[in-house]
């Protein structure tokens, strides 16, 4: 049954995502052609270049933006809306119906993390830049260097935060759906306070790195180094956003299971 | 055999307002039954309850002899009080996931009746009336070969004719040894097909009896009764 839900809510996702993110090829064609190798080319401040770039940087954050609240909607009318009545009705395990949703947004949100990544890949990995900086990122991300390392955390933060961050939007959905009024405006209020929550985490655990690590204040600090000090840092919000991830996606099965009240 | 609904002591408060209070019902397969009462009287919240769009306060429901989930919603089909599919979805679409999801549904059927109203399995539910939704969601649950039909006011909002049409629809598809609950303050128009009525009045189960029972021990017709009883 979960691979039938999945096919459904992804052919139903679909329909809005793929148009969203059919721009991003012409934009990041136009960003690479119009900006950054016109840059190359004037070898100075060019507006048509800095303005195709700037739209096509604010296009993809609001791909991103777009792309996870449109799954936390998607999920909020698939569960908690009218439309419910047909998703409770259905011969389906609560838990795989919250599964459904957590997977089928967590795609859709790698999607557009993988197709941000590459646009901007493709945007800046011209030729001039790339003969200028080979033997530069040869020596930076090279085999056992600390920014490849640090790279690879980023990109495991990246693939988890898509997960952890719908199994957040469900939590906080359903947190919203126990109480009588106001069920939107609480489960945004419950999304802002976790986020929050990570952030304090993620200061607390930078205040707590610097304070153990002197040599932050080393003039002479290399970019290696830097990076192999703050290391840590990223682990720990990787951590707490895979705990948090892990109780809002119980939390969530719970309340379908025990609290579900469909007015 | 296993009575098709059971409710046990069952109670549903929303805060302080409390929407059914210890409802005790048994329910035998193969007959008709008509949940009548006022606005705000419960009827609602106990079909949602049987098909678990709700969690009692306290008390228990049974469908053949289980809790609500996956078993029980294999084999009730449910009509709700309103529009519930995606108005973008064509109504193809809605056969192919009741296709996929409901073992006992037959889409043949689903094509028979839409083929009888002229309506083309291609056309969009945005781009249908409101009465014609209605009817595709009531062939759609009344295509299933289920043991127990749950609807809730199903010839509400609709006109005289297009009622006719469900009736006929209902009595025509339910299987003998199966159950149909219906709701509706339209007594007069569904009479003539039940065969048990239950009244529900601010949450309390007050009568429970055959249409028959009524006629012959009050001497008058069930909806003459129901002004009666509830009469402001």
């Amino acid at each position: 049954m979960l691979g039938k839900l999945l096919k459904y809510d992804l052919r139903s996702m679909s329909k809005l995502l793929i148009l969203l993110h059919i721009p991003v090829i012409f934009l990041a064609v136009a960003a690479r052609y119009a900006g950054v190798l016109r840059l190359y080319a004037f070898a100075k401040p060019e507006p048509i270049a800095i303005l195709t770039l700037v739209i096509t940087i604010t296009y993809l954050s609001f791909t991103g933006f777009f792309t996870q609240l449109y799954t936390a909607i998607y999920s909020y009318r698939k569960l908690f809306s009218r439309e419910g009545y047909l998703t409770f009705t259905l011969p389906v395990k609560s838990s795989t119906q919250v599964l459904a949703k957590f997977l089928s947004g967590s795609i859709w949100v790698m999607i557009n993390v993988f197709v941000v990544f590459a646009a901007m890949a493709f945007v800046i990995y011209t030729p001039p830049l790339y003969e200028d900086l080979t033997g530069e990122i040869a020596r930076i991300i090279g085999p056992g260097s600390a920014c490849a390392h640090f790279i690879l955390l980023l990109f495991l933060l990246s693939i988890i935060g898509c997960f952890s961050n719908m199994s957040m939007a469900l939590g906080c959905i359903s947190f919203g759906h126990c109480f009588r009024k106001h069920r939107v405006l609480t489960a945004i209020a419950c999304y802002a306070g976790l986020t929050m929550l990570l952030q304090i985490i993620g200061a607390c655990a930078q205040v707590f790195t610097t304070f153990k690590n002197p040599s932050f204040y080393q003039a002479d600090l290399t970019f290696g180094e830097f990076l192999s000090l703050y290391t840590p840092l990223f682990y720990i919000i990787l951590v707490s956003s895979v705990l948090i991830g892990i109780i809002c996606y119980i939390f969530s099965c719970y309340v379908m299971k025990k609290r579900l009240n469909l007015d | 055999m296993t009575p098709i609904l059971e409710c046990r002591s069952l109670t549903k408060t929303y805060g302080n307002f409390c929407a059914l209070s210890d409802v005790n019902l048994t329910l035998d397969r193969g007959q008709i039954v008509g949940l009548l009462g006022p606005n705000g009287s419960g009827k609602t919240t106990l079909i949602k309850l049987i098909n678990g769009l709700l969690t009692p306060t306290s008390g228990e429901i049974l469908i053949a002899g289980d809790a609500p989930g996956v078993s029980t919603k294999q084999i009730v089909s449910y009509l709700p009080d309103e529009s519930y599919l995606k108005n973008g979805m064509r109504v193809k679409d809605v056969i192919r996931l009741f296709t996929d999801f409901y073992q006992d549904y037959i889409p043949e059927r689903t094509y028979d009746m839409l083929k009888s109203l002229d309506i083309s399995p291609d056309r969009r539910l945005a781009a249908l009336s409101k009465g014609t939704r209605e009817k595709v969601q009531l062939i759609l649950v009344m295509s299933r070969k289920a043991q127990l039909y749950v609807l809730d006011e199903p010839i509400a909002g609709v006109d005289p004719a297009a009622r006719d049409y469900i009736l006929k629809t209902i009595i025509n598809n339910y299987d003998e040894n199966a159950t149909v609950l219906l709701s509706t303050h339209l007594i007069s128009d569904i009479e003539q097909v039940l065969d048990r009525v239950l009244f529900l009045q601010g949450g309390h189960l007050t009568l429970n009896s055959t249409v028959d029972d009524i006629r012959q021990s009050h001497g008058k017709s069930v909806d003459a009764f129901f002004r009666e009883v509830f009469r402001c």
